[in-house]
């Protein structure tokens, strides 16, 4: 029986892999009859890991996980996962799951220096309600008497795009109408909110306009700080197919040290930190000296501005650098801002010409170490307008202290030559997260934003969302919250008293963790959430672990890179205790009546809301829980669990979302509409703008956006003249450079076999063997002048912290001599021990690229 | 008690080294080469084994020299079935 039975999923696992290449095999066929036997129940998933979106479908035998396959149907990944799908039926079954929650006590009592003891829901919620009711009764009192535009608050959230989009929804409702706070953030601000400020600055609107079916389409892939050999290889996998059978197609790679993705490349460069802005402004002068602009193009839909400069990088207000600075929009001596770092005047094409002038190859070479002949050849890549090409970046570019800056810079040259909004060509912001993009950005769960690129700052924004959420008209608060790393630093400076995180990590993964985030988590003055399926170094760290729910154990939603919506459904039950963070949001507010977090003020013009609970006003709103109860199943008849559904006697995930959907298709910006619910729940996923069940795939071209009005030809509707903007940036040097001290440049990263920080992958006990332990990338001089050699242990250090690992000469990163690398999925070594928190000010988004360190013999 | 642990796996390789890849990939322990084509791709069996798992080998498929993408497509493990099963 075993054997017969290990033959039966070979066969099948073959057939599979057969069929995923196109490939025939004679007499092999999926042995669907032993299916059958295995009882096996298959369903369509979005997976967990990265922000690619594949489909995998899911096995499900006995309540349990038991296998995965890439989904044939699926048009991102077309039967295929990467090395991380591995582990997709495994995360969920890690030894150390989290199944109850666990609160520090002493005494029997909370105790902020005790041990973690379990408790019940019902405790933990009393405590946590407590600690926030005191701190939302303070902030009642400060803000006594303000317009929304001055409202300040003390209770805060951190989450990710690993939220599904109701769980990110029903969040971001909780915190900025129920608590008054814009103090929400994703992680993803750690990840691509350079890449949204570049869109919103460049083109009025987030998310890129093309989709992953240029990858068929172009004729050239240029790579800019984006490894997608390893960190989006389902992607890679389609753009190795289109390099191998057409022959005339061309891959430039670009990083500051040369990884796996160097393997396919026609043109491979290796340039110094942070010359990426010089090399980009030295392809704009190539392309206008060599009369490549797209002339009518650039006329009809571009214009130009200068931005303002000496806008500092985002450190603490008394740092050198921010003193120094003249635009960075700190209070100043005289508490004005100092300037707008988002400012940007008008200017001619001459002037841009004249501007991008003085980036001439000679310069640029000297500057970025590039030879003269790559600069131009890849000048020449983007200036032939016989090729298509497409851009591609992630963390290159974003984690960045002038993020936003090259994330325009890149646009910069797609518009000048027109390359843009069309198969085969356009700049591509690849995402790190599975709903960076749905979640993190389309609902807005940033500390400036509403759903549907709307911004708290804007008063008709929040006068269209109080509509739509059923609520008193000046509710929202419309002063811009606390940022990822400004809520580490009000922790510590004790501003910010109550935080909740979820679906994140950020004690491993954000920055400066010894002098920043540490200090403010374990500040007698705060008390701290982790909701985490797992012990993680911040669930370690925190006051209260609350145990979650995670991917298939509830009913899911994710939005991938390519504006593609994907639904699940629950196909298994969380372990012990574990609830969902829908299941949380939901339940905590309950907790709460509007008395004790609204002002008596609005509750007087508006009595109907008086004495309701959080609860009844954001979600029994009627339009959250207007569909009843009803069975969950798929059109093969299987039937599946919704434990939220069951537990709140309502369909919360629909409602949740059907009130959502109204800010895609009502809402002030336009071109940014879902379908409805049931419709996902049968497709592969929907590219929005989804107009009448049709998705876009090229957004602002006529013919394939319908938001272009006829015989335009191209609209970037998000700007109100129609027009995307080409932004004169100049090079600006890093925060932090190497000197004689700590002499070399630190890269942090990620690996193929780890997802970021390792919470999921390395719970399974295969994966940890594959990659172990955290290495030191570097060159083998570098090794050889501090006397080291591959394998010994190497000290780390930079001016905040020290970590201990292993030297690696070999393998997959070759970094030039003066930089290393080291990937931050290990908690036994945390590299952001030692990186520095300074943040593109713009988009305030950390650097993780660059910071000066030293290597010793341990 | 033997864990089932078996994946489908589908490797890119640059075609002017494609011999050397399928010798190489053959000679890992765990893999069964089944099929080869003239662009590149090679179609993998993987089964684990007490002393190496199959995501063990399928990381070490992607540092073999001329691969350029490796995929999977089709992945089994039950080790609580398994045992149940011999038990029985």
């Amino acid at each position: 029986m075993k054997l017969t039975r290990r033959d039966f999923i070979k066969t099948n696992a073959l057939a599979a892999t057969a069929a995923a290449a196109g490939i025939s095999l004679p007499g092999v066929q999926q042995v669907l009859a032993a299916e059958d036997d295995l009882k096996i129940r298959w369903d369509k998933a979005t997976c967990r890991f990265c922000g690619t979106g594949c489909s995998v479908l899911v096995g499900a035998k006995d309540g349990k996980v038991v296998a995965t396959q890439g989904d044939p149907d699926a048009p991102v990944n077309r039967g295929l996962n990467c090395i991380k799908g591995y582990f997709l039926s495994k995360i969920m079954y890690g030894k150390d799951r989290l199944q109850q929650p666990m609160l520090r006590k002493k005494n029997g009592k909370f105790d902020k220096q005790g041990e973690f003891e379990p408790v019940t829901w019902d405790e933990a919620f009393t405590i946590m309600a407590e600690k926030w009711k005191a701190a939302l009764k303070k902030d009642l009192e400060t803000n006594k008497g303000k317009p929304p535009e001055e409202l300040v608050s003390s209770v805060g959230m951190f989450g990710s795009g690993q939220w599904t989009i109701w769980e990110g929804y029903a969040a971001s409702k909780l915190y900025k109408a129920g608590f008054r706070s814009n103090n929400i953030d994703p992680n993803a601000r750690h990840c691509m909110a350079s890449a949204v400020a570049g869109f919103m600055r460049t083109f009025g609107a987030d998310e890129p306009m093309g989709c992953y079916d240029d990858l068929e389409h172009a004729d050239a892939f240029v790579l800019w700080g984006a490894n997608m050999a390893e960190m989006h290889p389902i992607l890679w996998s389609r753009l190795t197919d289109r390099r191998l059978t057409a022959s005339h197609v061309k891959v430039a790679v670009l990083s500051t040290f040369e990884h796996r993705s160097y393997e396919l490349s026609d043109l491979s460069i290796i340039f110094k930190p942070q010359t990426d802005l010089a090399i980009l402004n030295y392809i704009c002068h190539y392309i206008i000296q060599n009369n490549a602009v797209n002339e009518d193009f650039v006329a009809k839909h571009v214009v130009f501005k200068k931005g303002a400069t000496g806008i500092g990088y985002g450190l603490r207000p008394k740092h050198p650098l921010e003193q120094a600075a003249t635009n960075n929009g700190y209070p100043g001596e005289d508490a004005k801002p100092k300037g707008d770092p988002n400012k940007a005047d008008p200017m001619t094409f001459e002037e841009f010409k004249a501007f991008v002038a003085e980036y001439t190859a000679d310069k640029v070479s000297e500057l970025s170490g590039v030879p003269r002949e790559q600069l131009e050849e890849l000048a020449k890549l983007y200036a032939d307008p016989k090729r298509k090409v497409v851009s591609y970046w992630t963390m290159g570019f974003n984690q960045h202290t002038r993020g936003t800056w090259v994330n325009n810079m890149i646009y910069n040259v797609h518009l000048l030559v027109g390359k843009i909004s069309e198969p085969g060509n356009g700049p591509f912001s690849l995402t790190g997260q599975p709903s960076a993009c749905g979640t993190a950005r389309e609902v807005g769960t940033f500390a400036h934003r509403l759903p549907a690129d709307l911004v708290v700052t804007n008063k008709d924004h929040r006068a269209f969302s109080e509509k739509v959420w059923q609520l008193p008209q000046g509710l929202l608060p419309g002063k811009i919250g606390f940022h990822a790393v400004l809520q580490s630093r009000m922790l510590k400076d004790g501003k910010l008293k109550c935080y909740w995180t979820s679906t994140t990590n950020n004690m491993q993964a954000g920055p400066n963790v010894n002098d920043e985030i540490w200090p403010g988590w374990r500040n007698p003055e705060t008390f701290i959430v982790v909701s985490d399926p797992y012990p993680t170094v911040s669930a370690l760290a925190a006051d209260l672990i609350l145990p979650s729910a995670m991917w298939v154990e509830k009913e899911g939603a994710y939005g991938n890179a390519e504006r593609r919506t994907q639904f699940w459904r629950q196909q298994v039950k969380g372990p012990g205790q574990s609830r969902s963070d829908l299941w949380q949001y939901l339940e905590f507010a309950k907790r709460f009546t509007t008395d004790e977090v609204w002002p008596v003020e609005i509750l007087d013009a508006n009595p109907s809301y008086k004495g309701k609970t959080l609860f009844d006003v954001l979600y029994a709103n009627t339009v959250v829980n207007k569909f009843p109860k009803q069975p969950v199943t798929d059109e093969a008849g299987n039937s599946y669990d919704n434990d939220e559904m069951e537990y709140f006697g309502f369909y919360p995930q629909k409602g949740l979302f059907e009130e959502y959907r109204r800010f895609s298709t009502e809402g002030p910006k336009k071109g940014h509409d879902l379908a409805e619910f049931d419709l996902y729940h049968k497709a592969r996923g929907l590219r929005w703008p989804v107009v009448d069940g049709k998705e876009t795939l090229w957004r602002y071209r006529e013919g394939y956006d319908p938001f272009v009005e006829k015989g335009t030809g191209v609209q970037f509707y998000g700007n109100k003249d129609g027009k995307a903007i080409v932004f004169a940036l100049p090079y600006d040097p890093p925060a932090e450079s190497p000197d004689k001290e700590f002499d070399l440049w630190l890269c942090t990263g990620r690996v193929l076999e780890h997802w970021h920080t390792g919470s999921m992958t390395r719970r399974v006990p295969e994966l940890y063997r594959a990659f172990p332990d955290a290495v030191v990338f570097m060159h083998p001089n570098d090794a050889e002048k501090r006397g080291l050699r591959r394998g010994m242990a190497a000290k780390i250090s930079s001016r905040r912290g020290t970590i201990v690992a292993q030297v690696e000469t070999r393998g997959r990163n070759k970094t030039p001599e003066g930089l290393i690398f080291v990937p931050f999925f290990d908690e036994g070594r945390l590299i952001n021990k030692l990186t520095l928190d300074a943040t593109c000010p713009i988009s305030k988004e950390t650097d993780f690229k660059k910071c000066a360190v030293k290597v010793e013999r341990a | 008690m033997t864990r089932l642990d078996i994946c489908g796996v589908l490797v890119k390789a640059r075609t002017d080294r494609l011999p050397g890849v399928h010798k190489t990939l053959q000679e890992i322990p765990g893999v069964e080469v089944h099929a080869v084509t003239d662009q590149g791709q090679l179609l993998l069996i993987l089964e684990g084994t007490a002393e190496r798992s199959t995501v063990d080998t399928m990381a070490s498929l992607f540092d073999v020299e001329g691969v350029l993408a490796t995929s999977l497509v089709y992945e089994y493990s039950d080790f609580a079935e398994t045992q149940k099963e011999s038990a029985s």
